[in-house]
């Protein structure tokens, strides 16, 4: 144990023992009278001896124990003298001081009392020895009453008289506690050095080493013997052997260094990574004379640093290519770090993000917000709640952005969350391919169920359709099968006829609505506004139906008012409004009932009133009478019959005219009213434009044009192309009937031919033609025009008389060069009506009325 | 400061390996008994091997702190190491060879007693 104390503690010890060993030489040498003068401080006294005056003395002469004492007070020794009766003969300053009280308190004192029981019971066997003759040193823990527990030096000599006996003892007292204590720190830091996992070597500022722990040894391969006191740079590679210089400079300047990382050589050659912390030691004085080394192996360290930052790197690439970004959120602290890429996910440069929770905050969309804020709050709750949500942040240029943030809570023993690290995914992408995504579904879902719809409605339709054209054709059929029945009388026979025409009429008007409610369906019914006496339109609607009426025998009655003369509207259409109420009314009104228009003005509108005495509508049914069959189950189709497209098509006709149409029924039995309410004003909704050319047309109901009102076509030319025989036979008559000079063409070749060789002031032309169709015919005929002596044809007056209905027929028959376009099947009245506006100048003679 | 030197040594310039000083007030009887003991004892012990200084402190007490010189006279063995100290008059031969290590086999003379 000895051997292991420092070195600088051993020469304190022998210095200790040595001032000991001197004060009792002074004190023996004084009480033998051989000593002439005593120092103190800078001062020499002399001591006052016999012989004095045989020497020349400089100096004050004083007592030899006064003196004694003064010197014993000076000594920082705790010095005393006792006798056998265990008493203080004699205490210095610094006993007194030692224990609290005053010097000559002491003297005479028992020890016991002064030093406590506990030190007395220490030191009593010592004293027993010391007063046998024996010279006692010791060391020894005492617990003083004033002083506490110290650690004591204690040295004792006995004091004999003349006849060599022991009278008392002088004793020499030092504490020695801190030096104990630095004893000790210096035995711990000993078995720390020599128990390090740390090289720990010393050297001097020359460079070599003094000493050489066990580590030094497992690590580098010296033993202390083959190292020590050879110089440092043989740990050192060849290649840094500056650095040693560059050390020892920084170590004579009195500086630590700390941690350098550099590379050292072991005994066999192997280079090995090594951490240097470098302390300058001092002297006593403070002067530097060397330096403590301690080397760390790092090897292992560095090689781990490697791979760390290699799988670090790794993960980065990982995550900037697949746009990751990491967190990591210290909640204790408030601060949250993140990688570049999250801040390039953000819209912020490198290091651009606060850090705090309102940096955060601050970003993350309005409306995300409280659910962000509460996920990130039950996440740091609930240990078993993981943090994993999306949300749109806002990026410092606007855009916005989605984030899919996923994390893990760190907590500490308590539970208490400390941490939270995750990542940031950017996944604006996927979320916009998501809406867009449920954008398509939701529309494929709608156009499919659209298409579904109209498929369905189609196919009711066509069943209504199909019946209501079949009822018609079935009574023509019969009432002509009976006509060429040769019992019939003549009387029978017109009879007949008048039921075929009246149901053919009524087919027609079907097929007329059909194609308006097909027209409505597609947008592309126009109405074509000119005044009209309202009177008169509402006349010709009564008179229209009249026959139907009669056939039931129901009496059909107006009651129209003040009626305006000049209203704005398309007369046609709203005629077909009246006379599809009246044919309603008068379908599902048994026979002998009544049906009523009837007309009032209010303000500036005019109502028009079709009352029935009919089965009436059931309430239930009522929102639904004007839906067109598209939209109407089939019961009610079936209870209502025909009612269906009539009812729809004059409800939209009456909305293009800015109007309304309302029905009302007291119930089942009792009948149903409906009113058309119409502005007086011009109607909103705007009519397509009459073509450039300049055009009459000339547009009539069914059979509404009286045939004694119409013009004679007497003397007009007129060629006729068409090339089916029958309508083009029937034409011929109709016009032949009325005057006109008809010729036939059974194709526009034969019809081209014929016009080099002779003149026409009229030309009626088919367009579904073999070979050469109608536009192209009127093409040719209007190109013959260029010749002089053919220059009329450029003029001449041109029906397009054609199955082909719809009004982009019309366009372009109008388009190709005819003048006029009138639908098939065509009333004879109509044709002739629009041959006589066309050739108004050219029959001004022929004109009768 | 008043230095007396006596070299005793020889009369080349290589320090003898003992080197002594001696301390003393004025010379006052036990001071100048201390000088005549040390003298007798390094002329039968340490013939050519020895070199004393004397030190005054009477001329000046200051140059007692260089060895922490309680008493007078004092005579502190500077050379060969360690340093030693004996105080009093150096008349118990004994103890002072015994103090200055020196071989009780070179022992001569006895002490000259004042």
């Amino acid at each position: 144990m000895k051997a292991d104390i420092p070195a600088p503690l051993r020469a304190e010890n022998a210095e200790l023992r040595a001032r000991l060993a001197e004060a009792e030489e002074t004190l023996r040498a004084i009480r033998n009278g051989e000593v002439d003068a005593l120092v103190v401080g800078e001062r020499l006294y002399m001591l006052a001896v016999a012989d004095a005056a045989s020497t020349k003395l400089r100096g004050r002469a004083i007592e030899k124990d006064e003196l004694l004492t003064q010197i014993a007070d000076l000594t920082p020794t705790l010095l005393t003298r006792c006798g056998r009766d265990l008493r203080y003969l004699f205490a210095n300053r610094a006993t007194a001081d030692f224990f609290g009280i005053a010097p000559e308190e002491i003297t005479g004192k028992p020890i016991r009392e002064i030093l406590g029981e506990d030190a007395f019971t220490r030191i009593l066997p010592y004293i027993e020895r010391v007063l046998q003759g024996e010279r006692v040193e010791f060391e020894t823990e005492i617990t003083y009453p004033a002083a506490g527990q110290r650690f004591m030096h204690i040295a004792y000599v006995p004091e004999y008289d003349n006849q060599n006996n022991v009278v008392g003892w002088f004793a020499t007292i030092t504490d020695i506690t801190e030096r104990k204590r630095a004893e000790e720190a210096s035995m711990r830091l000993a078995a720390i050095v020599s128990t390090s996992a740390d090289a720990i070597l010393s050297k001097t500022l020359d460079g070599v080493i003094t000493s050489w722990n066990e580590s030094a040894q497992r690590m580098f391969g010296y033993t202390a013997e083959e190292i020590v006191n050879q110089p440092i740079l043989r740990l050192v590679p060849p290649e840094l052997q500056f650095e040693e210089e560059q050390i020892l400079a920084r170590v004579k300047a009195g500086e630590v260094i700390d941690h350098y990382e550099t590379v050292r050589v072991t005994k066999d050659g192997r280079r090995m990574d090594v951490s240097l912390t470098i302390s300058p030691i001092k002297d006593s004085a403070g002067k530097i004379i060397g330096a403590s080394k301690i080397i760390r192996d790092i090897t292992e360290r560095k090689k781990a640093e490697e791979k760390l930052r290699e799988s670090e790197e790794r993960l980065r690439l990982a995550h900037s290519a697949a746009n990751i970004g990491t967190f990591d959120w210290d909640i204790a602290g408030g601060l949250s770090v993140w990688a570049p890429e999250t801040e390039m996910m953000w819209g912020l440069p490198g290091g651009g993000f606060g850090g705090t929770y309102d940096d955060w905050k601050r970003q993350v969309h309005p409306e995300d917000l409280p659910g962000a804020s509460d996920k990130v709050r039950r996440a740091l709750a609930d240990p078993d709640t993981p943090y994993s949500f999306e949300y749109r942040i806002i990026r410092p240029d606007g855009s916005v952005r989605w984030i899919y943030a996923k994390g893990s809570t760190i907590r500490d023993e308590s539970g208490r969350p400390v941490r939270m690290i995750g990542i940031n995914m950017d996944v604006t992408d996927r979320k916009q391919a998501e809406a867009e995504r449920e954008r398509l579904l939701a529309e494929e879902q709608r156009l499919r169920e659209a298409a579904e719809a109209a498929a369905r409605a189609k196919d009711e339709f066509l069943a209504v359709v199909s019946h209501e054209l079949r009822s018609p054709l079935n009574a023509i059929l019969g009432y002509a099968r009976m006509t060429s029945t040769k019992s019939q009388d003549a009387a029978a026979v017109a009879r007949y006829g008048e039921i075929i025409v009246r149901h053919a009429r009524i087919q027609q008007q079907l097929i007329e609505d059909l194609l308006d409610t097909a027209r409505v369906i597609s947008g592309k019914l126009k109405l074509e506004l000119a005044t009209a006496d309202l009177r008169l339109v509402l006349e010709e609607a009564v008179e229209v139906v009249r026959p139907a009426a009669e056939a039931k025998r129901i009496e059909l009655s107006t009651r129209i008012g003040r009626a305006p003369k000049q209203l704005l509207c398309d007369a046609t259409r709203l005629r077909q409004v009246v006379w599809n109420l009246l044919q309603n009314a008068i379908k599902f009104t048994p026979e002998g009932g009544r049906v009523e228009l009837q007309m009032k003005r209010a303000g500036q509108r005019v109502h028009l009133i079709v009352s029935d005495t009919g089965r009436g509508i059931e309430p239930d049914f009522l929102p639904a009478v004007f839906d067109r069959f598209s939209q109407g189950d089939m019961s009610l189709t079936r209870r209502h019959g025909g009612l269906g497209l009539g009812l729809a098509l004059a409800k939209q006709l009456v909305e293009m005219h800015g109007g309304t149409i309302e029905a009302a029924s007291e119930g089942e039995g009792k009948g149903s009213t409906f009113t058309v309410t119409l502005p007086l004003g011009a109607p909103q909704v705007v009519l397509y434009p009459l073509p450039a050319r300049p055009v009459a047309e000339i547009t009539t109901g069914p059979g509404a044009m009286p045939l004694k009102d119409l013009p004679r076509l007497d003397g007009l030319r007129v060629l006729v192309v068409d090339d089916q025989e029958e309508a083009r036979l029937m034409i011929a008559q109709s016009l032949g009937e009325w005057g006109a000079d008809v010729t036939v063409a059974a194709s526009g070749r034969e019809a081209l031919a014929l016009v080099e060789g002779a003149a026409f002031d009229a030309l009626v032309c088919d367009i579904a033609m073999p070979e050469m169709d109608g536009y192209e015919f009127i093409a040719r005929l209007r190109a013959m025009g260029g010749a002089r002596e053919l220059s009329y044809l450029s003029r001449l007056p041109a029906v397009a008389l054609t199955a082909l209905a719809r009004p982009e027929d019309r366009m372009q028959s109008l388009a190709a060069g005819f003048q006029m376009h009138v639908a098939k099947p065509v009333e004879p009245a109509e044709l002739i009506m629009v041959i006589a506006s066309l050739t108004l100048h050219q029959r001004k003679g022929a004109m009768r009325n | 400061m008043s230095k007396k030197s006596t070299k005793q040594a020889r009369k080349d310039k290589i320090k003898p390996e003992w080197q002594l000083r001696l301390y003393i007030a004025g010379w006052a009887v036990k001071s100048t008994a201390a000088f005549a003991n040390l003298k007798r004892l390094c002329e039968a012990h340490l013939v050519g091997r020895y070199e004393i200084e004397v030190i005054d402190l009477l001329e000046n007490p200051r140059l007692a702190a260089g060895d922490q010189i309680l008493a007078v006279p004092t005579l502190v063995r500077k050379l060969p190491e360690p340093v030693k100290k004996i105080i009093g008059d150096l008349s118990q031969t004994e103890r002072i060879l015994l103090g200055l290590d020196l071989p009780r086999t070179q022992r001569g003379g006895d002490a000259y007693e004042s």
